[in-house]
């Protein structure tokens, strides 16, 4: 039974992803107002399809790597952006951007940015876990407090880096800090979140019983034979590289890792080997049709950026979930 | 079938020392553990599952240390019910109990016929997020019933404390079964009365330390349980067997304005 609204679940957000990337690769409105449709092949095209690419795949992982730390910390409201983990992957980048301008090195390259970023990442998600338990465990809402005063405190240390580093190489930081979908993208990086995204999802649906376990009290994962200790760290690491890797690809994108899970949990339900896959498609469609939205708002300073459009509609459903969910999900 | 054996294990929390000495719980007999709280009932059933590591001593199963066999071998020997059973997800009472399952595969109880031994196939498709804590005991019950292997050890904190008459002598028949069946069974109480349907054997506990361990026949009589509890014990004639209530009536005058 569960298999079958599995399957349609999965499909739906597939068909969803494939519906966003269509009005992206072939609606566009342009800077007077009409509405152009058709692929125009050509760079523009190519601009278009790399949008698509990276957009899926950064949504893919965020999405995926939402619902496995909801799974795991026993929370519906965590997500990398909620945890401060894409603000600490954007304090590693600014912090390796300061040190290499005062080294006089080269501004560090998009794939250079991955492992200041992955520190950054997994450090924040260290200090988080390490704040938010009490009593030797996980307590829900002290860990949501802790990844916005972590997520906040990046924030400001991102800044400092920032006013640190020589004018001339603010500017490419500034619009990156707030998410945004690169249009000519490094090959290598957009390969390697699109690996990270499968191998997330790849990852959720092997492991999915063992997260679906890990969502009881310790004591009783335990003793259902869940090494809690191994299946933690083994995801908190693998979630945390990942978003390090989108976070270099795209900057910190805003609450598609907390929507993306919902969503998913809504089509295929609660158990995790077909919820991670459904949550990586999810996140996939939402940020390439975030992307899309974008296009068609123009307030008369040109398109909104991308973290923009995320921050404000996943912010409203970040609320919408406080209210609704945190009633059903604390037993 | 594997034997249960605390061989002197010693664990430290805080303060407090548990250090029951050497008792082995009987194979296909249901042993009670009996005493006051943060006597140690719980430490002892922790250390039996694994979850906990004693300093010294061990608790053995099959002559192996519990706490360092491989978590899904131990779960396929060891089934436990907590206090207070949690899951922090929106799973239906049916998916809870297949997470019994999750990493040790399931044992030949299937996990609807778990949730009916605990009275609960009707309540399948219920959220667990959205039962009551009786029924949430029920669902751990089941779960612990789907994860257990015929000669197995079968673990249960205050697993009825919730629960009502009824529904508890339906899990006390089925926990009876598995007994039968070669189980060793553990149950931690506070219900006199369900220790006197359920136990085969009572293990009074207090201090951290092993009070008494033997027949239920001979500890459960009123005046040796009215001692050790420093309460005073009655029993009325059950079917099974006389059925002890302690009678509060001498503490309630003592207490009294």
């Amino acid at each position: 039974m569960t298999t079958g609204r599995a399957a349609r679940g999965l499909t739906i957000a597939l068909v969803a992803l494939a519906a966003a990337a269509a009005v992206r690769l072939l609606a566009v409105r342009t800077l007077d107002g009409a509405v152009e449709l058709g692929f125009p092949g050509g760079a523009i095209g190519d601009i278009r399809l790399s949008c698509v690419l990276v957009a899926a795949a950064a949504g893919g992982v965020l999405g995926a790597a939402g619902w496995i730390l909801q799974a795991l910390l026993r929370n519906p409201l965590a997500s990398p952006f909620v945890l401060g983990v894409t603000g600490g992957a954007g304090t590693g980048v600014a912090v390796a951007a300061v040190l290499a301008a005062l080294a006089g090195a080269a501004a560090p390259g998009p794939v250079a940015m991955v492992v200041p970023s992955a520190i950054g990442a997994v450090g924040a998600l260290a200090v988080v876990v390490a704040l938010g338990r009490r009593n030797g465990a996980i307590d829900p809402l002290g860990l949501v407090l802790a990844g916005v005063i972590v997520g906040t405190v990046a924030a400001g240390l991102t800044t400092v880096a920032e006013s640190l580093l020589p004018p001339d190489r603010r500017g490419l930081l500034a619009g990156w800090l707030f998410g945004r979908i690169p249009e000519a993208p490094d090959r290598a990086l957009l390969a390697a979140c699109a690996a990270a995204a499968l191998a997330l999802a790849g990852a959720g649906a092997v492991l999915g019983r063992r997260l679906d376990a890990a969502t009881l009290s310790d004591d009783e994962a335990r003793s259902v034979g869940i090494n809690l200790g191994r299946l933690r760290m083994s995801l908190f690491l693998a979630c945390g590289v990942a978003t390090a890797i989108t976070v270099a690809l795209c900057g910190p994108v805003a609450f598609i890792g907390l929507v993306a899970p919902h969503c998913a949990r809504g089509l295929v339900g609660a158990g995790s080997r077909a919820g991670v896959p459904a949550a990586a498609a999810c996140g996939a469609a939402l940020l390439v049709a975030a992307d899309a939205l974008r296009q068609w708002i123009d307030l008369g300073a040109g398109r909104l950026p991308l973290g923009a459009v995320t921050a404000v509609l996943g912010g409203i459903a970040f609320l919408v979930l406080l209210r609704r969910t945190a009633a059903g999900w604390f037993a | 079938m594997s034997a249960l054996c605390y061989e002197s294990p010693a664990l430290r929390v805080g303060g407090f020392a548990f250090e029951p000495g050497e008792v082995r719980p009987h194979p296909g007999r249901v042993t009670v553990l009996l005493g006051p709280n943060g006597g140690g009932k719980t430490t002892a059933l922790r250390l039996a599952a694994g979850l906990a590591v004693p300093g010294s001593g061990r608790v053995a199963l099959g002559g192996v240390a519990v706490h360092a066999m491989r978590p899904p071998e131990r779960a396929r020997a060891v089934a436990m019910v907590v206090q207070r059973p949690q899951v922090s997800a929106p799973f239906t009472a049916l998916e809870v109990v297949a997470l019994g399952a999750a990493a040790a595969g399931a044992g030949p109880c299937s996990a609807g016929e778990a949730l009916r031994a605990v009275g609960l196939s009707g309540r399948a498709g219920v959220p667990f997020a959205q039962m009551s804590g009786g029924e949430q005991q029920r669902v751990a019950v089941a779960r612990a019933f789907h994860q257990h292997r015929p000669g197995g050890v079968l673990l249960l904190d205050e697993a009825f404390a919730a629960v009502d008459p009824p529904e508890a002598a339906s899990i006390v028949a089925a926990v009876r079964i598995r007994a039968a069946a070669g189980a060793t069974v553990l149950v931690a109480t506070h219900d006199l009365a369900l220790a006197s349907a359920l136990a085969d054997d009572a293990w009074f506990v207090a201090g951290g330390r092993t009070a008494a361990f033997g027949p239920a026949k001979d500890l459960l009589a009123p005046a040796v349980l009215g001692a050790f509890l420093g309460v005073k014990v009655t029993a009325a004639t059950g079917a099974r067997g006389p059925v002890a209530a302690a009678d509060l009536a001498d503490r309630l005058q003592a207490e009294s304005p």
